[in-house]
């Protein structure tokens, strides 16, 4: 099971010609993706893995129906190749693109949700559902099992995949909901998925200091059926220094690790102070 | 970026926002000039990055040129909250009857910018939300249809105002709307907006926050750039590079990229009871060159902090290719010996892996004299271990 996407997701990229676009799909295409096409203007008639590239969407998907498409263009010209895949139909993206100006993203979230467009990212490894598809980034420590697993950093969550993977953890689906301020969908949106989904016993969610998400997942919670471990990092910190993510700031104090840890704590949540607490947690849940 | 009091007030001015009159200075002798054309008396205005400026001294009023010479000679001598002082705004005196707040900044759980308004302005809006949450107005904005005029209006109706007063707060919430989008910004704010006699509204500070993902088209910042001056100097040194570098004044040196991953171990540094020297990060897809840069700021950090007794270079890694992790760390340290031992382990997966397996990395960088372990929480305790050895 899992959520949103499956072995049978059919998928283009945008910027399939890029060094670390190429990198991703060689990945992909091993790992079973269903990867269709390519799209990089100008570049029409090239091939990249043995995937056919076109121009635009519009073309790829006249010549491969497609169900989704992963971004990696340059930040810059991130917001038209999402209005591009929107305006072409597609109902599910994946923006891996780092760097984006939070005024595109806003724009892309706002354009995506009137037309009922699932955004994952930007700023992140994507999704994957172990065993049967990976929309991003491929980590080999992700193996299938009953945990869902939402995290803000990229960085951080691999090496948490990795103890999860020792200690014989394995998810129904993975995401990475992005590092940026603003993201395609927020954390709590794949909660409620996870909720939902008959394949997921339990999940573990990752955050950060930084921004007000953290209080959508503890609201929540309070009315979920599922246990949730929460993990979040960033408790030592300078006021007003930004800790790498855009988001990554303490700025009001509401937006602390201590505050949010609170919150979730009163919602009903499972804390982990450390990475090896997050193993114990999980293996009494599941 | 955050710009100063003065630019805020120069783009507020360009988008036809009341400022009062003023001039920015550098030394006292711009200082008196300013306030002769001003005419006496003025505010001369310590001119830092930081907010809580007025509370700590920064804002004074200077009915004479001798006055303003002094106070500006004092600023510029002294550091304001840590942060050196490298202009004064030297403005005209505004008489008020009423302090307002307005902001624009982005509600993350939205995704969208919101406004936000009170008839009590001139403390911290966190101040304003605690202790007066009713006085706060809040209205989201859809970011692909803007604000209209007519619902500036609304949100300025909200604020009790009428005739006149209304019109031009109205007017000012719409301007002010205009710049944040058209300038990329992700906070605009006029704390406090101040209601004159004569019944205008006129901007008493300016607050503006420039994102940083969004500078490569605001070209206009490339000629004011900013050194932020309340920056240590080797968090000035990695900006320049494009890192982010924090300085936390304890014994482990931290080599790592990735903005969770970096969190992670300074947190676990910290409930092993020790304390990390400094927070770093830097964007994926490393170069050989760009890790081998962040390796020597921390050698040199070491070199120059006693305190520091240890290197710990660690990262997970899906995108940056490992080999250029281990080939610009082993750079670093053959090129720059490290004062203090280097501890270091990774965890790499996806792509990184493609053409270095992790036990080759081990074996190479147990080759180049680095401590490698192959579990992070060993190599945090051998960290931690060192840093509590000596005094």
């Amino acid at each position: 099971m899992g959520i949103l996407v499956d072995k049978n997701t059919r998928v283009i990229i945008q910027g399939i010609t890029g060094v670390y676009a190429k990198d991703q799909v060689r990945m992909m295409v091993k790992y079973g993706t269903k990867i269709v096409a390519g799209v990089a203007p100008g570049r029409e008639g090239a091939e990249v893995e043995g995937i056919p590239v076109y121009d635009t969407v519009k073309g790829a998907l006249e010549d491969h129906p497609a169900d989704a498409s992963i971004i990696y263009v340059n930040p810059r010209i991130a917001k038209e190749a999402a209005l591009e895949a929107i305006d072409n139909g597609l109902k599910f993206l994946v923006i891996g693109t780092e760097g984006i100006p939070v005024h595109d993203t806003m724009f892309i979230r706002r354009q995506s949700r009137a037309n009922d467009v699932w955004v994952v990212g930007p700023n992140g490894l994507g999704i994957t559902t172990p065993g049967e598809t990976c929309l991003g980034t491929v980590l080999p420590y992700v193996r299938p099992g009953n945990v869902g697993v939402i995290s803000r950093s990229g960085s951080l969550v691999i090496q948490l995949l990795y103890f999860l993977n020792q200690a014989g953890i394995g998810q129904s689906t993975f995401v990475s909901a992005g590092g940026d301020f603003v993201l395609g969908r927020n954390p709590v949106e794949y909660l409620e998925l996870f909720e939902k989904d008959p394949g997921t016993r339990a999940v573990l969610f990752i955050g950060e200091i930084g921004g007000m998400k953290e209080y959508q997942i503890a609201e929540y919670i309070k009315e979920m059926s599922k246990p949730v471990v929460a993990y979040i990092v960033g408790r030592t910190t300078v006021p007003g220094k930004r800790m790498g993510h855009i988001g990554a700031i303490v700025a009001s104090g509401a937006d602390s690790a201590e505050n949010k840890r609170n919150s979730l704590k009163n919602a009903g949540a499972l804390i982990a102070d450390t990475p090896w607490q997050i193993i114990d947690l999980l293996n009494d849940l599941i | 970026m955050k710009l100063y009091e003065f630019q805020g007030k120069e783009i507020f001015n360009r988008y036809g926002i009341p400022v009062p009159r003023g001039k920015a200075a550098a030394d006292t002798k711009e200082a008196i000039a300013a306030a002769e054309e001003i005419g006496l008396p003025v505010m001369v205005k310590a001119q830092i990055l930081q907010g809580g400026r007025g509370k700590a001294g920064g804002i004074k009023r200077a009915g004479n040129p001798g006055e303003v010479s002094h106070l500006a000679e004092s600023f510029l001598t002294a550091p304001l909250k840590n942060e050196k002082v490298k202009q004064v705004l030297v403005e005209e005196v505004v008489e008020h009857t009423g302090e307002y707040y307005l902001g624009i900044t982005i509600d993350d759980r939205h995704g969208c910018p919101v406004v936000i308004a009170s008839s009590q302005g001139g403390m911290e809006i966190e101040e304003i939300a605690k202790s007066l949450p009713g006085k706060l107005i809040r209205c989201l904005i859809d970011p692909v249809r803007g604000l209209r005029q007519h619902e500036a209006m609304e949100i300025a109706k909200k604020l009790d105002l009428k005739g006149n007063m209304l019109v031009q707060m109205s007017g000012i919430i719409f301007n002010l709307y205009g710049l944040f989008v058209q300038k990329d910004a992700q906070l605009a704010e006029i704390n406090p907006l101040l209601l004159n006699n004569e019944s205008r509204f006129i901007a008493g500070d300016a607050k503006i926050i420039i994102n940083d993902d969004a500078l490569f088209r605001q070209n206009e910042y490339k000629e004011f750039f900013i050194e932020d001056s309340s920056a240590s100097r080797f968090e000035a040194i990695a900006r320049s590079k494009g890192f982010n570098y924090v300085d936390l004044g304890g014994r482990i040196g931290l080599v790592s990229i990735g903005a969770g991953f970096g969190m992670m171990i300074v947190d676990v540094i910290a409930q092993f009871g020790c304390r990390p020297a400094n927070f770093l990060d830097a964007s994926g897809g490393m170069s050989v060159e760009t890790f081998k840069e962040l390796t020597e700021l921390i050698i040199s950090k070491a070199d120059e902090d006693s305190r520091v007794k240890v290197i710990l270079a660690c990262c997970g890694i899906a995108a940056t290719k490992l080999e250029n992790i281990v080939a610009g760390l082993t750079a670093a340290l053959r090129e720059h010996p490290s004062r203090v031992p280097v501890i270091a382990s990774f965890t790499a997966d996806g792509p990184s892996t493609l053409n270095m397996a992790l036990e080759e990395a081990g074996r190479i960088l147990t080759g180049a004299g680095i401590s490698y372990y192959p579990n992070l929480r060993d190599a945090i305790e051998a960290a931690v271990r060192i840093s509590k050895e000596e005094k």
